[in-house]
């Protein structure tokens, strides 16, 4: 019965919706020190740099590396030294093949040696 | 943070050595690429001033005007500009390319670089020539002249010049197969314990010992061709005395050939 009293009256108790009471203002913020905040970025800044050289050094390595079959190591001394002075006799074949007579890299340009205003008809 | 920030910029110091290890192109391939790229970009110009020129003549043959006439003669001339500057890349490029061969007589070689230097300056002096000129008749006169006087030492030391390279390829790898030969012969011959193997190895370097030889009779042959040069009167052709020292030379290149395949199959036979 109280139930039903209270239905009726629903309206006339209806709250006043309000906004949420704003944020007191803080009359003290947390304080980050000047020089820890420094020093954070200081640390950041340096693991970045030790981070970035690290890399361009290991870039710059890489294409220094030696070619694999001059790493390898052979047992006996003699396999080694032949098989440098069968590298150096591949180079040797190279070296002649690139010297046919006739094929010569630079023939005179292809232009036109003579130039002149008539047309030819 | 004093000491972080020193063994930051030691850090940084220490990557210097590795940058200033990176070894520095050769400057004297460098400059022969550079300019070789600058004959390929001053052909490329040249084959466009062609194109117009051929458009502009083809204007004038048709309407013969006075405006077509004038057009006619300004794409001639920077067509004929553009022609010496092609000739003169071409022996800027060639003149450092002999310059740095080796296995050629010095006084043929500093005998052709004057011939380039020479035929160099007359390309210019033509260039200057064409900048003054405006009108048709000057143009056809020193079209005229630089063909009967300009295009004859052109063909002469670019020629030359190509017979050098040729004679200093070989030069240079007949004097390398010597001394490969040489050193496999006292890296492992001498060495060799194995006396049948021994004396199978050293008849091998005969053979290539006697390649050798065939290769310096052809390439003195070649260097007798190139002093036709010398003697050739103003009506020969320059390119026919160049393809007498490259087939004189022939014969070296076959034998420089199997003379380095001996050395392969020797080197293979004695492991």
């Amino acid at each position: 019965m109280n139930q039903d009293s209270d239905q009726t009256t629903f309206t006339a108790h209806q709250e006043v919706l309000q906004a949420p009471p704003a944020p007191a203002p803080s009359s003290s913020p947390l304080p980050v020190q000047p020089s820890h905040k420094k020093r954070n970025l200081l640390i950041g800044l340096c693991l970045v740099t030790t981070l970035l050289l690290g890399l361009t050094f290991f870039i710059n390595q890489s294409p220094q590396r030696e070619p694999l079959n001059s790493v390898l190591k052979f047992d006996t001394k003699t396999t080694s030294r032949q098989t440098e002075l069968g590298q150096r006799f591949q180079t040797l074949k190279t070296q002649i093949t690139d010297s046919d007579p006739t094929k010569q890299g630079l023939a005179p340009p292809p232009v036109d040696y003579q130039i002149t205003l008539i047309e030819d008809r | 943070m004093f000491k972080t920030l020193t063994a930051l910029v030691l850090f940084t110091l220490s990557f210097i050595p590795v940058v200033l290890a990176q070894e520095p192109a050769s400057s004297s391939a460098t400059s022969t690429t550079k300019l070789n790229n600058d004959y390929f970009y001053q052909l490329e110009q040249y084959r466009q001033t062609h194109d117009q020129f051929i458009l502009d003549r083809g204007e004038h043959t048709k309407f013969g005007t006075l405006a077509t006439g004038e057009k006619l003669v300004a794409s001639a001339r920077a067509f004929a500009s553009a022609r010496a500057r092609v000739l003169s890349a071409y022996l800027f490029a060639l003149r450092a390319t002999l310059d740095q061969t080796q296995g050629v007589d010095i006084g043929d070689k500093q005998s052709v670089l004057t011939m380039i230097d020479q035929s160099a300056a007359g390309l210019a002096a033509h260039q200057q020539a064409l900048a003054a000129i405006a009108e048709r008749a000057p143009l056809e006169v020193e079209l005229s002249r630089f063909e009967t006087f300009d295009l004859p030492p052109f063909f002469a030391a670019s020629y030359q010049s190509l017979s050098l390279l040729a004679i200093g390829r070989i030069q240079g790898s007949a004097d390398q197969l010597l001394v490969e030969s040489r050193n496999f012969e006292s890296q492992v011959v001498t060495l060799e314990e194995n006396e049948a193997k021994k004396a199978s190895l050293s008849r091998g370097l005969k053979e290539i010992a006697l390649k050798l030889q065939d290769a310096t009779t052809s390439i003195a042959a070649a260097r007798a061709d190139f002093a036709e040069y010398n003697s050739a009167k103003q009506s020969d052709d320059p390119e026919d005395i160049h393809g007498h020292v490259i087939k004189a030379l022939d014969p070296a290149y076959t034998a420089l050939q199997q003379g380095v395949a001996y050395l392969i199959e020797l080197e293979k036979t004695s492991q």
